[in-house]
């Protein structure tokens, strides 16, 4: 038996279940073992199953230019009933932002976009009301959303109670804002000047226009929590290793990524890199984070490449979040910035709350 | 006008630190420097268009989103002194700012994310006030030099250095810098060049240490630097020498054989000697004897005696009578009759003996055995009468009195005298005279040796204080100097309209002296550079830092303070 121990005795659990690495669980929910390597050395060595991946700082190489994040912040009005019907209501309003790091290491916003949502049940209404508060949304400029309608975010939470799928349907909303940012700054990228996204990639149709043309797309997801349940086949044959993921984390040497490993029948290659020394942090799973790569030939990636994105992703433990961000860990601190930045740019609570009255 | 002006940053106002209707806050853009005492306009709210809101900024800090060291210390990959931060840390600098005033009166606090622009210079002369001045009324005291290159003149008015309105100017900072006299002079010269009806302004000034201002009709050796002669240009003053200067110079224990005063260094010309014989003193001896302890008064009663005899009651002048009769110079007085007889002290009046023999030790020793010679038997016929000679002054002339080389005892007396001799012309006899200048101003060091802050009272101090409290209504200016304020009696401080400031340490600038002064402002006269003073004056509503050019006469050495 080994055990892996919160070095500063017990590490405090957070308050809620990560939303992050639940939504990596739905959206690889098919996938449970991974044993396909799917990357090709350009010498021809058998790829390994662990690689240095030393600091490539941006004065070195500034590989990556742009970072997106977004962001939200939701607010429950009420109930609404109507005879026997209810449903509740939700204001939100979500964000995404795309930084752009300069030569010197300053950012600058590169695009925001914010978005107000009014979301209520459709089917837990009538359709006068319904219709009702789609007018009422279209005049003050707000998306009206359906929070009785599927999605693979809300999903996550499938509960009865609309109250707790109304989080879910905004963070699909956020996740729809993102993939219109990256929409608009895919043009602007080039095999020297990436866009890391916070979390991951699988999303549609975020997914589906990163995996689209000849070409593969310079934009990584890279997460900070992820699913703690796959498992890891390297080797064939009575020779094959067999990994959890914690036992393949345990091993992983800091400035080290593991072997990139195939997603979805090849659309997805994704692996993960310790950014910091296990020593330095209170659990040895800390400080990694998964790295998630769209990839439109679902053929083995060249190593050469992955190694240049690790190598990218450790120089970016300098600056962290500590003291603001519980998972400053693993946390990019421009990804960081980028979502300060739609934060700032939402509406306080105390405006939301003075102008979203009944009356 | 001000749209072409390039907006420095953005007033900030947060939850914590709100902006008041006394201060506000604005970060810089990056690559913009400012300094503390620059002067910014914010724009304001009016009730049409937009005002403008001028500040003088106090303090700047760098602020970032690390919450604490240790966040920089684990972003620097735990302490990796050599790491490079792939992204800089967010960080912005903070100006705060003090406000001065707004040209519309609209004193509302500045809101959030208003354009700050650095001020020009009718900006300036609005945020200090300076706009409401009448031009007849302005002295040029100096530059204000900005940290994007603007200058703006700093003008005082001279309704509150002069009088009616205040008076009086305190100078203060630590020593070797040159500053303090320098700016006197350089103030002096102003005024004398700018202020209204300055011919009829008269000028006394001693000097304390070493000859630099026994030559201050001479232009200097080498000429100006041109950057001088620019700033004296910008000033609108003309770099030149004193002209109509008269030098009144102690006369020394060798004077009678080599001629010269027993000062530093001779003027070239216009030069008279001064010396105190007992008929010149004996109703100063007060002043003499200022400095002595005397609680109970015996050393007072004794003087009032002495002086009281050696008077004529009739004329109120000289004139020994009855047992004094026999008294006619320093020595009879100290070892005749009636204050000796035999050898042996002798009660005067109610002073006893005892009292009588110290009073002759301390007299003995100030005018025989430690004086420096200007306490003469008989006053030669060439050599002046002080008192006499001040009161001769005219608008328009600069008396220099020299007491570089004098004895404490004997600064005093003639420091006393010289303020004695203008109350009594300006206070007691009503400043009719038609040759009297409407204004005298009277420039001394070292301040406060005469008016010193722990003494409650001595004759020399009540004399200060007769000028620093009447003299605004007299016409008569004290433009003091010292290194430390605190050491100064508050009085004499408390009368001063203008107060200038030059380099002082920390300590010093802690001591309730400084009130007037905010704490941002104090850690700022600890680093002022040599030619750099902080001004506050009656009619600013806060202090501002200036700069001056160097004084167009003949100095040598670097002695000056």
């Amino acid at each position: 038996m080994e055990v892996l121990p919160a070095v500063g005795g017990a590490v405090e659990d957070l308050e809620r279940p990560d939303f992050e690495e639940r939504e990596d669980q739905v959206l690889s929910e098919g996938e449970k073992v991974f044993e396909t390597i799917f990357e090709r050395d350009p010498g021809g060595a058998a790829p390994r199953l662990y690689r240095p991946v030393p600091p490539m700082s941006r004065s070195e190489h500034h590989l990556f230019r742009y970072f997106l994040d977004g962001s939200f912040r939701s607010y429950f009005l009420g109930t609404v009933l109507e005879n026997e019907r209810e449903s509740p209501v939700h204001f939100a309003q979500v964000g995404a932002c795309v930084l752009r790091r300069e030569d010197d290491g300053s950012v600058r916003r590169e695009t925001l976009r914010i978005e107000n949502i009014l979301l209520a049940g459709k089917q837990r209404l009538s359709e006068a009301i319904w219709g009702k508060l789609e007018r009422l949304a279209s005049q003050a400029g707000v998306h009206l959303l359906d929070l009785t309608e599927s999605d693979i975010v809300s999903g996550v939470l499938a509960d009865l109670d609309l109250r707790n799928k109304a989080a879910g349907k905004v963070r699909f909303a956020m996740h729809k804002l993102e993939a219109e940012a990256i929409t608009e700054i895919l043009p602007q990228l080039s095999e020297e000047c990436w866009l890391v996204v916070d979390g991951s990639l699988l999303f549609e149709p975020a997914l589906a226009q990163l995996g689209r043309g000849d070409h593969l797309k310079p934009v990584v997801g890279v997460a900070k929590n992820f699913r703690k349940d796959p498992q890891f086949v390297f080797g064939r044959g009575p020779r094959a290793e067999r990994y959890s993921i914690y036992g393949m984390l345990a091993k992983l040497q800091a400035e080290h990524r593991t072997a990139a490993f195939s997603m979805r029948g090849g659309k997805v290659v994704f692996w993960y890199v310790r950014l910091r020394e296990q020593t330095l942090l209170d659990y040895p799973l800390m400080g990694v984070v998964k790295v998630e790569l769209a990839n439109h030939s679902q053929e083995p990636v060249p190593s050469e490449l992955i190694d240049k994105i690790s190598r990218a992703l450790v120089a970016e433990r300098s600056v962290t979040p500590y003291g603001q961000d519980r998972r400053w860990h693993a946390h990019l601190y421009p990804i960081f910035l980028a979502e300060r930045a739609v934060k700032e740019s939402l509406l306080s609570r105390e405006a939301v709350q003075q102008f979203l009255k009944w009356r | 006008m001000s749209q072409e002006r390039p907006v420095i940053g953005l007033s900030s106002a947060t939850a914590s630190e709100p902006n008041t209707s006394d201060s506000f806050c604005f970060w810089l853009a990056p690559g913009i420097i400012v300094n503390p005492f620059d002067i910014v306009e914010a724009e304001q709210v009016a009730p049409q268009g937009t005002s403008r809101t001028f500040g003088i900024v106090t303090i700047l800090d760098h602020t970032t989103d690390a919450p604490t060291h240790l966040s920089n210390f684990i972003s620097n990959d735990f302490g990796q002194v050599q790491s490079e931060p792939n992204t800089a840390r967010q960080g912005t600098t903070v100006a705060h700012v003090v406000v001065l005033s707004n040209d519309q009166d609209i004193y509302m606090p500045v809101m959030n994310d208003r354009p700050v622009r650095f001020a020009d210079e009718a900006g300036i002369h609005t945020a200090l006030g300076i706009d409401q001045v009448p031009e007849r009324y302005r002295v040029p005291a100096g530059l204000i030099e900005m940290s994007n290159g603007t200058r703006a003149v700093v003008y005082l008015d001279s309704r509150y250095i002069l009088g009616p309105e205040g008076a009086h100017v305190n100078i203060t900072g630590i020593s070797g810098l040159a500053t303090k006299t320098s700016y006197a002079i350089f103030l002096i010269q102003s005024i004398l060049q700018k202020a209204e009806n300055r011919d009829r302004i008269g000028v006394i000034i001693l000097n304390v240490k070493h000859g630099d201002l026994l030559t201050i009709d001479q232009p200097p050796r080498a000429r100006l630097s041109p950057e001088e002669h620019e700033l004296w240009e910008a000033l609108g003053l003309m770099p030149q020498p004193f002209s109509n200067v008269r030098y009144l110079l102690p006369y020394g224990k060798d004077t009678q054989t080599t001629g010269r005063p027993n000062s530093f260094r001779i003027p070239e010309r216009n030069w008279f000697l001064y010396a105190y014989s007992l008929q010149d003193t004996y109703d100063k001896l007060d002043l003499l004897l200022s400095n002595i302890p005397d609680p109970w008064d015996t050393v007072g009663a004794l003087i009032g005696e002495i002086h009281q005899g050696l008077s004529d009651p009739r004329t109120g002048q000289w004139g020994p009578r009855g047992r004094w009769q026999s008294v006619t110079d320093w020595n009879t007085l100290l070892n005749g009759e009636p204050l000796v007889r035999e050898g042996q002290a002798q009660p005067v009046g109610d002073v006893r003996a005892v009292s009588v023999g110290r009073f002759r030790r301390l007299l003995r020793r100030i005018v025989q055995t430690r004086q420096t010679g200007i306490f003469v038997s008989q006053r030669p016929r060439d050599v002046k009468n002080l008192s006499q000679e001040i009161a001769k002054i005219r608008g328009g002339e600069t008396v220099v009195v020299d007491i570089a080389r004098l004895a404490d005892e004997e600064q005093t007396l003639v420091f006393g005298d010289i303020l004695r001799t203008i109350y009594a012309l300006y206070a007691e006899e009503g400043g009719e005279s038609e040759n009297l200048p409407e204004k005298v101003i009277i420039f001394v060091d070292e301040l406060n040796k005469y008016a010193p802050a722990r003494e409650k009272e001595s004759p020399i101090i009540e004399q200060v204080l007769d000028i620093a409290e009447r003299g605004r209504s007299l016409g008569v200016v004290l433009l003091g100097a010292e290194q430390f304020m605190s050491a100064v009696h508050e009085r004499v401080v408390g009368n001063c309209s203008t107060m200038v400031i030059g380099r002082s340490g920390s300590a010093e600038l802690s001591s309730p002296a400084y009130r007037f002064l905010d704490p941002a402002v104090k850690a700022n006269v600890s680093r002022l550079q040599k030619g750099e003073l902080v001004v506050s004056h009656a009619t600013f509503r806060q202090p501002v830092k200036i700069r001056f050019p160097r004084p167009a006469y003949l100095q040598e050495g670097t002695g000056n303070s």
